[in-house]
């Protein structure tokens, strides 16, 4: 297996799937390593279509799992966590409240159960069909749909107190 | 980003922000270069599954490093206690250092774990280890420089150790070396049969670290040794068997020729003067083992001092750029020394506590602390890291030994 090649074309992809949740390269790096040696596992109960989706998928499981230990385990903020370069392009007013949402996101996704933190992380995060997260949460497509729709009712309720005022005055980010 | 809701909802903010990743957010092209080594190492190597997939970034850092990192600990403290009146242990060290060439095999088995072998192979300052998937590692002690090859990977590491007052530590000097911090408190434990040869044993514990050797009456050899390393929540049970002294060894077998077409990477690590280390107060290992960890993790310091997860978490804070580092190297290298000291401090210690929770120049917190040999008041280390003594009931109520 030419696993120099696997993580030169998908292992981008994955580490990045993997820093959305995490916001720091050295986590991403861990999530990455513990996907890949996952992979090695998958790959010997079954032949591997789609690498970069199963490294992906693997990468944020991990990615997470460390989110659920970071946010419930301890009861400090989690700001310090992020690598500030996920703003390097907004103001700083704007960075900071951006900031604040992501941690706030990441808090709520910790509070998920895994079944609707896996399908909104691959359907709303990553971009992925619902057939192509049923394919590799081994659910039908329709049950991903359900997953992702009551992970955002879930999500919406657990950040409903949260509303930076300009968020009202940008369209998009 | 769901239509039915305004565009600011919080979620969809949040999610737009977490979604939009900026382009340049990429790994290191180190780090995948480093994950796919590890990968198809692990993925060719025929260590039992459940290693490579229980704890992994513990793993991909210390399966191959376990003996080397037991036989540093091992060393230092050998270096820091000068041989006191001996028994049997001390034969058995004495006869071990005059061997020419020495052979056997160490099996490593974690908790709840499956074990993974190691051969062992020593001539003089010589030394070759190999893995059963054909990997193997080459060191020559007195030239300083140690080569490891990985056949699987067609890939080659040359690593050169700067100048220094000692040679580079083999595990036959780690064995004497852990005979000698046995003889203290070493005891008998019976006689056993091992393969047909009688043998008397001899009990050791440092701390959480437990140790029987079964050694030849005649000999005064080693004929098997049984030890639990490790932390007390991670412990790793060690065998070193099948000893073999005094085998003539082909010296091709510590050639440090690359074979043909493999990719070689060269290393130079600076020298730590470990002799020097070992005059160093115990506890200000501790405290320099904590200001270098609270410089890595803005001011924070670990939640334990022992065992291999510190090891793995200065490692990880001390990220892949900075290894390139000479001057952060050679800090990092006798800092190494000072984490097998302070570990090795830790586990002689009758009456000891540390607590993480303050933070670096934390002034009134005390992190550490432990009572001398007939002392009243306790050593402890405050969390600006400066050293004081104070009474037991101005300690943390945090656990202690």
């Amino acid at each position: 297996m030419d696993w120099k090649s696997v993580l030169e074309r998908d292992g981008p992809t994955a580490w990045r799937a993997a820093y959305r949740l995490l916001g720091n390269s050295a986590d991403a790096d861990d999530c990455l390593q513990e996907a890949a040696i996952d992979a090695v596992k998958v790959a010997r109960r079954e032949p591997v279509a789609n690498w970069r989706a199963l490294l992906t998928r693997l990468a944020s499981a991990r990615a997470m799992d460390l989110l659920r230990k970071r946010y419930r385990s301890q009861s400090n903020h989690g700001l310090d966590h992020e690598s500030p370069v996920m703003a390097d392009r907004l103001d700083p007013g704007e960075n900071a409240q951006l900031q604040e949402l992501r941690y706030q996101l990441r808090v709520a996704l910790s509070q998920l159960s895994q079944e609707q933190a896996a399908a909104f992380c691959l359907c709303a995060l990553e971009g992925w069909t619902y057939a192509e997260a049923a394919e590799h949460l081994k659910a039908p497509a329709s049950t991903v749909g359900v997953l992702v729709h009551r992970a955002r009712q879930h999500l919406r309720e657990l950040l409903k107190d949260v509303v930076p005022e300009s968020l009202s005055t940008r369209s998009s980010l | 980003m769901n239509a039915n809701h305004a565009p600011h909802d919080p979620l969809d903010a949040a999610e737009a922000s977490l979604r939009e990743l900026p382009a340049h957010i990429v790994p290191l092209t180190a780090t995948l270069d480093r994950i796919a080594a590890h990968v198809g190492e692990l993925d060719t190597h025929s260590i039992p599954r459940h290693i490579r997939t229980v704890g992994p970034r513990r793993w991909r850092r210390f399966a191959a490093m376990l003996v080397t990192a037991a036989a540093l600990v091992a060393v230092v403290f050998g270096l820091m206690h000068s041989p006191q009146e001996a028994f049997a242990l001390e034969d058995v060290a004495a006869a071990v250092r005059e061997v020419s060439t020495l052979t056997y095999t160490t099996v490593l088995t974690p908790k709840n774990g499956s074990a993974s072998q190691l051969k062992n192979y020593h001539k003089g300052k010589l030394a070759r280890t190999e893995s059963t998937d054909g990997s193997y590692r080459v060191t020559d002690s007195a030239g300083r420089r140690m080569l490891s090859v990985r056949p699987g990977l067609k890939a080659a590491t040359l690593t050169k150790l700067g100048d220094g007052p000692q040679d580079v530590p083999t595990m036959s000097d780690s064995i004497i070396a852990w005979l000698r911090t046995a003889e203290t408190t070493g005891e008998p434990a019976g006689d056993k049969t091992i393969n047909g040869v009688r043998t008397q044993g001899f009990k050791a514990a440092f701390g959480a670290t437990t140790m029987t050797l079964w050694g030849d009456p005649k000999t005064k050899l080693p004929v098997l040794i049984e030890a639990t390393i490790g932390s007390s929540a991670d412990p790793i049970h060690m065998v070193m068997r099948d000893f073999v002294f005094n085998q003539p060894l082909p010296d091709a077998m510590f050639s440090f020729e690359i074979p043909t077409g493999f990719k070689t990477e060269e290393i130079t690590f600076p020298s730590v003067d470990f002799a020097a280390l070992g005059k160093v107060p115990p506890e200000d290992h501790v405290v320099r083992v904590l200001r270098f960890y609270a410089k890595l993790n803005d001011g924070a310091f670990p939640e334990r001092i022992d065992g291999p997860e510190l090891v793995a978490k200065i490692t990880k804070a001390a990220g892949a750029d900075r290894v390139k580092n000479p001057d952060f190297m050679k800090e990092f290298m006798e800092l190494t020394g000072s984490m097998g000291a302070a570990w090795t401090f830790r586990q002689s210690l009758d009456k000891f506590g540390y607590d993480g929770t303050a933070r670096l120049n934390d002034a009134d917190r005390i992190v550490f602390w432990y009572l001398p040999k007939k002392a009243e008041k306790y050593r402890v280390v405050f969390a600006d890291l400066t050293i004081g003594d104070a009474p037991e009931e101005e300690l943390p109520k945090a656990p202690r030994k």
